[in-house]
């Protein structure tokens, strides 16, 4: 599983704090919409949401398994895994979600939070 | 761009993707190897290897004028062409072509919602509108109309039907494509075409009656290659007042028999929706008894399943059913299901379900599967993600899914046969005493087990591709066919179904050679290729 290695190396090395101080406050509304709209549904929160229940078997707690809780995600982390897939999340075409939606889903992921 | 499509100069791909351009714009003409990768199929179980199919190139066109303007391109330079509409058939085949070097047409950009009728319950709908979207649609105007939805909401109602998907409400509603009522489709020559009253300037009934008159040629447009569909009507179902639930279960293995004959009977009345039947035993496959039974992997004998069930005290079989109508209506079907079960099936015993006015509270909605109500999830894919059932997750998987009868001597008599052919295979049955039917399909049952695939590991997906063409083989000679399946086995599949030497194969061509005398459209898609290819078929 070559893919996952280097996934995880990802994930192992990328700075805790990579976004952007303060993203505009527009694109994180416009993330959200994205995010609730693409992700959600298997990234969201209670049963029933397969990349939520996938994260946790993955991380077992050493991250948390609510994607809108992680903060490691910068921009190019997102484009590498929406562009990539990763296992059975497949990849996103360009007509689903842009490049310039994947800024913006990013700029909610690294909204400012307590 | 590394490949270009068989047969066309590297001069003609070029001045046809130029061509392409003026049309769709260049934002819309995809031919990085990054971007064209985006729509080989994620799920492959060929992944990297020479039989995975892969297309040259995506063209993302905004409007039918500009669809019909890419098909006279494409009949230009006789380039072919796949259209996709949201390109989320996973497991069947993802957004990848059948014939690699094929240009994906995608009309995920063709979003509309034409129109919603909650009053003679109808929609129209573009290709590109995902079952989230109409959904969102209805709920926002607060219509009382439901949609029927596949496991997948992000997929389409327009594409799930061409590849004759289905759902889980209520009868009629499931078959998708026989619940679909008109369709406009771009023919291979760039001419608009609408089916049924759609034929008839100024009718309105377009998405209510679907023959108009004379030939009925829908069928053509899906699982085929006729032509691009850019509308299609659905025919939905009014809002239930109420719906409620209950269970049947059986004790011994051949109450199957009894018990799939009496909920036949029910449900093509029209008194309860999707059954949906398992085996309580099922969870008991790993204690000791079941071990020792099971040993060397044989298929015990029926008395010897009995005493099993017996022994673990669960009865073998279990159906739940949905009734949806009036309160009153929905309380009394599980009454009467219950008083003539109980007459009829030795040994009927009954769970008594729930009830609830519609819409559901959601955590109820969730409970028993939010499909059963006509709510688009993406829940499904808990069945090859990351779990504790399945640690390591997949990266993807395939769908074997071939069609039985309606009946508990077929089910018991399809378990032991493809039991057998996983054994004489050496491969461990993925087939056995515990399999139960999916009852998407209103008047047949369709079996449907899923292999995953491992794109590290070339070896374990070459196994699968053997065993799964062995599968089809074995099941096509007790005379089950597979419903669906990938452009991998599209060949393979459509051999199958070979009566008076393949006339029915025969029947089309000729028609593919008359309506796309080019081969530009979908070549290969369900084993019909156009003529220049035919040689090719697997
Ligand atoms: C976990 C899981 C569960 C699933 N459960 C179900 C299920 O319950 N029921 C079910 O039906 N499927 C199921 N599927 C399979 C699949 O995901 C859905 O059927 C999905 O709706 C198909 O994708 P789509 O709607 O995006 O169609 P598309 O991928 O857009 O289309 C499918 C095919 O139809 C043809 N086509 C599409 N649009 C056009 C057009 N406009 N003109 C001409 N030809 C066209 C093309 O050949 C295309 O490849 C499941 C898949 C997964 C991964
Ligand atoms: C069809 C369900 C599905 C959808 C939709 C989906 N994902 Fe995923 N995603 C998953 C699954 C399952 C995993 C876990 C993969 C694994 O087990 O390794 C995952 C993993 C990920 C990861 C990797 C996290 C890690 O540390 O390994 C990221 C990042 C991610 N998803 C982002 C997104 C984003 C952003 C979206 C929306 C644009 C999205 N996903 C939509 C199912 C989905």
């Amino acid at each position: 599983m070559k893919r996952l290695i280097l996934i995880a190396g990802l994930v192992a090395t990328a700075p805790a704090q990579a976004a952007p101080a303060k993203p505009a406050p527009q694109l994180v509304a416009d993330g959200l919409r994205l995010y609730t709209y693409h992700c959600a549904p298997c990234h969201g929160e209670g049963p029933g949401h397969p990349g939520t229940a996938a994260l946790q078997r993955k991380y077992d707690g050493q991250m948390p398994a609510l994607l809108a809780d992680r903060r490691d995600l910068d921009g190019d982390m997102l484009r590498y895994f929406i562009r990539n897939g990763v296992n059975a999340m497949p990849y996103f075409r360009k007509t689903e979600i842009s490049d310039a939606q994947i800024a913006a889903i990013a700029a909610y992921l690294a909204r400012p939070r307590k | 761009m590394s490949l270009i499509p068989q047969g066309v100069s590297p001069a003609d791909f070029a001045a046809a993707l130029a061509s392409f351009t003026t049309v769709v714009g260049a934002d819309w003409v995809f031919t990085s190897d990054d971007d064209v990768g985006l729509y080989r199929d994620a799920y492959s179980p060929a992944w990297d290897e020479p039989q995975e199919r892969r297309p040259s190139a995506a063209l993302a066109p905004a409007s039918v004028e500009e669809v019909q303007a890419i098909m006279r391109i494409a009949n230009q330079y006789r380039i072919p062409v796949y259209p996709i509409s949201t390109g989320k058939n996973l497991g069947y085949g993802g957004s990848a072509p059948t014939l690699t070097g094929a240009v994906v047409i995608d009309l995920k950009r063709m979003n509309r919602v034409i129109a919603v009728d909650d009053k003679r319950h109808f929609a129209i709908v573009e290709p590109g509108v995902s079952y989230f979207d109409l959904y969102a649609h209805i709920q926002e105007r607060g219509l009382k109309v439901w949609i029927d939805v596949p496991g997948p909401g992000w997929g389409s109602p327009v594409g799930n039907a061409l590849d004759h998907g289905l759902g889980d409400t209520w009868g009629i509603y499931r078959n998708h494509f026989s619940a679909h009522c008109g369709m406009e489709v771009v023919l291979a020559d760039g001419t608009l075409m609408r089916t049924g009253m759609g034929a008839l300037p100024g009718s309105d009934t377009w998405a209510e009656y679907p023959y108009g008159v004379g030939a009925s040629v829908d069928g053509l447009f899906a699982q085929s290659n006729f032509g691009i569909v850019t509308k299609m009507g659905f025919w939905l179902m009014p809002q239930p007042e109420a719906w409620c639930t209950g269970a049947i279960t059986v004790p011994k293995r051949a109450d199957i028999g009894p018990l799939i004959d009496f909920v036949n009977e029910i449900e093509h009345q029209g008194h309860c929706g999707e059954p949906f039947y398992s085996s309580p035993l099922a969870a008991e496959q790993g204690s000791p008894e079941w071990q020792a039974l099971n040993a060397g992997g044989v298929f015990p004998s029926e008395e010897a399943l009995d005493a099993f069930g017996a022994a673990k005290g669960k009865p073998w079989w279990h159906v739940r059913l949905h009734f949806y109508g009036p309160a009153e209506v929905v309380r009394a079907q599980w009454a009467a299901v219950k008083r003539m079960a109980a007459a009829r099936i030795p040994g009927a015993a009954f769970e008594d379900g729930e009830f609830s006015p519609t819409p559901l509270p959601p955590a109820l909605a969730q409970k028993y599967d939010p499909v059963h109500f006509g709510i688009p999830t993406l829940g499904t894919f808990a069945l090859t993600a990351r779990s504790d059932r399945n640690p390591n997750g997949s990266d993807g998987h395939l769908f074997f899914s071939p069609v039985i009868p309606k009946s508990g001597a077929a089910l018991l008599r399809f378990q032991r046969v493809m039991h057998q052919a996983f054994r004489d295979m050496g491969e461990p049955p993925r087939i056995g005493p515990f399999t139960t039917p999916n009852t998407w399909m209103f008047h047949s049952f369709v079996v449907v087990v899923v292999f995953l695939v491992n794109r590290a590991d070339k070896a374990v997906n070459q196994r699968l591709r053997k065993v799964f063409a062995q599968l089809i083989t074995v099941a096509a000679q007790h005379g089950w066919g597979e419903y669906r399946t990938g452009p991998l086995f599209q060949d393979a599949v459509a051999a199958t179904y070979s009566f008076g030497d393949h006339a029915l194969m025969r029947f089309q061509e000729k028609l593919k050679d008359a309506a796309d005398p080019n081969g530009i459209i979908a070549a290969g898609r369900y084993g019909l290729w156009p003529k220049h290819l035919r040689e090719q078929r697997a």
